[in-house]
């Protein structure tokens, strides 16, 4: 293990000096003035580089491909002109992603994962493309003296972004799960500093290769590095924190105190419940943090039973909360836990608006496992429960989007053909 | 003397020093018409914002890109100043660094915050060392104007030198700052101090990249890409920051979880980490090896989660039956453990600290008993043992510390190794500290005051 995760460390100077050491080698065969040799250059490197995928938060899959779009309209001869025109751009792009695709399909299993990524790059890297011919003919730039280059990244680089929240909204249901459209909107939103370090390093190439050469490799090379190295350390420590919840979720069940599985369960309901009523990815990721955790604070019970000792369930909320809130990522998870007990309303009073919707949550779907897992009743009866609860347990909104989640899923027509 | 006292002597003496260098800057300087002060506004901007987000790395280090910043403004100033070569060594890049290092730490916060120390020893700390980077750009690049591109590589390197330098100067006074303010012993080791320095480094050759790109191409628009560059080399610093945190938090919720099922061991996982430190540093251990044995003394208990509280509170000797129910709890919690993947080789660690009767099988567990227990497991067997046996329990009264020594000598475990004894005994003799009675006051108490310098 320790030297797979040593390869691991290293992979992002690998991942740098793949497109390097192509466009390096291709760069070695070609005379500079033939127009078809600068665009098979082009495409070779876009091909490659779009092999080696930059790890980001949300899920944008963004390749070193970016670097490459963004670089190449930049390029100028010595006189000032463009070298591409944007014809030439688009079909030596077009060149590269067939060389992704080739490479890609012959090494993969899942082909059409492989096709959907193909159309969705195509068409982010052609809003690129396109915004950038558009400000680069149409558009005045050309009155502000020295800034032409900077508004043309900035209004490329938007569109660009633009195209690739738009094709993950397309194509949700091939990445994964899927969810509303403006939840996967913004969780492609996320990784907006992925994006923005990629093409900023890009068009450095292209604006600099006029003055510095192939110089202006290293320089492209150095940022894509560094965002490479910052983005996985990212992930590790998204990793560490998902790893440590659920290694901690798992304890009072391993203690007895909790039904096995039962953290998990709820997690997963209550995620499927989040996404559908629209909460921001982050927010989701609090629900699922909490519902896995929402009985931690059991293990300081000295009996896996909860009345005989005279503890009450807010007891072991705070005791529960008090852990989770040792880790600063996780306070907000932390207040959650606390909350998931309470009702969503006292008597005599309407909906009590501080109870987070996350706690309301949790609270819904972890009675609804508790009852159809340990109580043996079935998903129609717990529905039922859930219902006659929901005066001031559970919250009618809540209730109502896990039962549209659970006849999605088909809960319901198995408890109907079990019976 | 106090702590106050040391931070208020090195403050005043890395203010003065920094303002002395101010002074001098100023004075040697004759301004030229060639300045655009523009850009050397901007650059200042670039600079304060970077140094104002910067990152704790490590216990109480902050880093931030902002020697990105002085690198590209030392090359490109000291270049773009210096159309007509006059040879002898012009302060130019000397002078606009300085100045923008001199607004640097100037932050709002810390005016309504009203806090003096931090800000006037990080003006000198920075101050001090943008001099030397842009004493080395001006004496490098002096007289050079052409636009070729064996010019860019030898300006670049000159950068990353900038770069190099810059942080050497910041990085010895910060550690020396912190060495008279706190001590040596308070501050916790971390492995990735020297990746981080190489960032350091890497980042200095950008900046010079950049600096010697914006000279030779001339073009505005290149301004905006070094920003976001520059933003780009604070994500990294934070990343490094946030991996950390999300490691310490890890181990501070699994011991929390601890202390909330037990309070009764309470601070005992915390000597134990303090003891493991001290016989490591005296064995020799740094960084990483330190950093693991920190961790693994924090989890060293964490087995006792899945243990029935009457089992761990029952008195006098378990049947087999419990002593067995005992060992499959603490088995599957050091499973779970391992599924945090960085903490997999402290579980390792700790597996394998814990003494064994002879005729255990361990067989069935997947847990490799290996019969020469590493340097690591002896050291926080004999930390753990030691703790255990200087501070009270609720069946014995507390050994003292020579009695405990020499009860660990006698045993012949082989986890309780001669030289690590020694080591142990050592290091307290060097802190001066004596553990177990007479002194009942066992507990260390860190000070968790996290300090900007």
């Amino acid at each position: 293990m320790a030297d797979l995760k040593t390869i691991r460390g290293w992979s992002w100077i690998v991942s740098a000096l793949i497109p390097l050491g192509a466009t390096a080698a291709v760069v070695g065969f070609v005379e500079t003035d033939d127009e078809l040799a600068w665009m098979a250059v082009a495409a070779v490197a876009f091909g490659v580089a779009s092999l080696s995928v930059v790890p980001s938060a949300g899920r944008g899959r963004f390749t070193a491909g970016y670097l490459v779009v963004a670089s190449v309209p930049f390029v100028s001869t010595s006189d000032g002109d463009r070298l591409f025109t944007t014809r030439e751009i688009l079909l030596a792009l077009a060149a590269g992603s067939a060389i992704t695709w080739i490479m890609r399909a012959a090494r993969s299993d899942d082909q059409k994962m492989v096709l959907a990524d193909f159309f969705k790059r195509s068409l982010s890297y052609g809003s690129f493309i396109a915004a950038f011919a558009v400000g680069d003919t149409s558009l005045k730039f050309d009155q502000v003296v020295g800034w032409h280059d900077a508004l043309l990244f900035v209004l490329a680089a938007s569109a660009g972004f633009v195209g690739e929240m738009a094709t993950s909204a397309a194509f949700r249901s091939r990445v994964g799960g899927g969810g509303p459209r403006l939840f996967v909107v913004l969780d492609t939103a996320r990784d907006l500093n992925v994006y923005l370090s990629l093409v900023a390093a890009g068009a450095l190439f292209g604006i600099a290769f006029e003055t510095i050469g192939w110089w202006s490799l290293l320089l492209a090379a150095l940022p894509y590095a560094f965002a490479h190295g910052a983005f996985r350390r990212y992930a590790d420590a998204r990793q560490t924190y998902s790893q440590t919840v659920r290694s901690l979720a798992r304890i009072p069940e391993v203690a007895g105190h909790s039904d096995p599985g039962h953290a998990a369960r709820t997690a997963d309901l209550a995620v499927g419940v989040a996404a559908e009523l629209g909460l921001r990815p982050r927010d989701v990721d609090t629900v699922e943090y909490a519902a896995l955790l929402h009985d931690i604070g059991r293990i300081s019970l000295n009996e896996p039973s909860v009345l005989r000792m005279g503890f009450t369930d807010t007891d072991i909320a705070r005791w529960g909360s008090e852990i989770v809130g040792e880790t600063s990522y996780l306070a907000e998870v932390s207040d959650v836990v606390l909350r998931q007990h309470e009702p969503y309303r006292n008597p005599g009073m309407e909906s009590s608006e501080d109870v987070p919707i996350a706690a309301k949550i949790v609270k819904v779907c972890s009675a609804y496992d508790e009852s159809t897992h340990e109580l043996g009743s079935s998903p129609l009866e717990s529905m039922e429960k859930l219902h006659r609860g929901s005066v001031y347990d559970y919250d009618p909104e809540v209730v109502a989007v896990l039962r549209r989640l659970l006849e999605r899923r088909g809960a319901f027509d198995r408890s109907v053909s079990r019976r | 003397m106090d702590v106050r006292k040391k931070r208020f002597a090195l403050a005043s003496a890395y203010f003065l020093l920094g303002a002395g260098t101010v002074v001098f800057t100023l004075v040697r300087w004759t301004p030229k018409p060639g300045t655009d002060w523009v850009i050397v506004g901007l650059f200042a901007l670039a600079f304060a914002a970077l140094s104002f987000r910067s990152v704790e790395v490590n216990d109480r280090m902050l880093a931030s890109s902002s020697a990105m910043v002085i690198a590209t403004a030392s090359t490109y100033f000291a270049i773009h100043t210096k159309a007509t070569p006059q040879g002898f060594i012009e302060f130019d890049a000397v002078t606009v660094v300085v100045l923008i290092a001199a607004v640097g730490p100037l932050d709002i916060l810390d005016f309504r915050g009203r806090r003096v120390f931090q800000p006037a020893s990080n003006f000198g700390l920075l101050v001090v060392s943008a001099f030397a980077a842009g004493l080395v750009a001006d004496t490098l690049l002096d007289g050079r104007g052409a636009q070729e591109t064996g010019d860019f590589v030898y300006v670049a390197a000159v950068g990353a030198l900038v770069g190099l330098v810059y942080n050497l100067v910041n990085i010895s006074l910060v550690r020396f700052g912190v060495r008279i303010a706190y001590g040596s012993r308070n501050i916790l080791p971390w492995s990735g101090l020297w990746m981080l320095f190489g960032s350091q480094i890497l980042m200095g050759l950008l900046g010079g990249m950049l600096g010697a790109v914006f000279e030779f191409a001339s073009n505005e628009s290149l301004l905006l890409l070094i920003l976001v560059v520059y933003v780009l080399g604070h994500t990294v610093f934070t990343s490094y920051s946030v991996l950390r945190v999300a490691h310490e938090s890890t181990l501070r919720g699994f011991a929390k979880t601890l202390e909330t099922r037990d309070l009764y061991t309470r601070g005992h996982t915390e000597r134990v980490a303090y003891f493991s430190q001290l016989i490591g540093q005296e064995l020799g251990f740094a960084g990483t090896q330190l950093e693991h044995m920190r961790w693994a003394s924090l989890i060293h208990d964490m087995g006792k989660l899945a243990i029935p509280i009457e089992l761990m509170r029952k008195q006098g000797t378990l049947t087999d039956d419990e002593y067995r129910r005992l060992r499959t709890a603490t088995h599957t919690v050091d499973d779970l453990l391992s599924e945090v993947d960085f903490l997999r080789p402290m579980v390792d660690v700790c597996s394998g600290a814990h003494p064994r009767q002879p005729e255990e099988d361990f067989g069935q567990t997947g847990h490799h008993h290996t019969t020469t227990p590493t340097l690591e497991q002896k050291v926080l067997a004999v930390a753990d043992a030691f703790d255990a046996m200087t501070s009270v329990r609720g069946y014995r009264m507390a050994m003292s510390q020579r009695a405990a020594l020499d009860a660990l000598r006698e045993d012949t475990s082989p986890l309780y190794d001669d030289e690590v004894l020694a080591a142990l005994e050592a290091a307290l003799d060097k802190v001066g500290e004596t553990y177990g009675p007479p002194q009942l006051a066992s507990s260390v108490i860190q000070e968790d005051v996290v300090s900007r310098g």
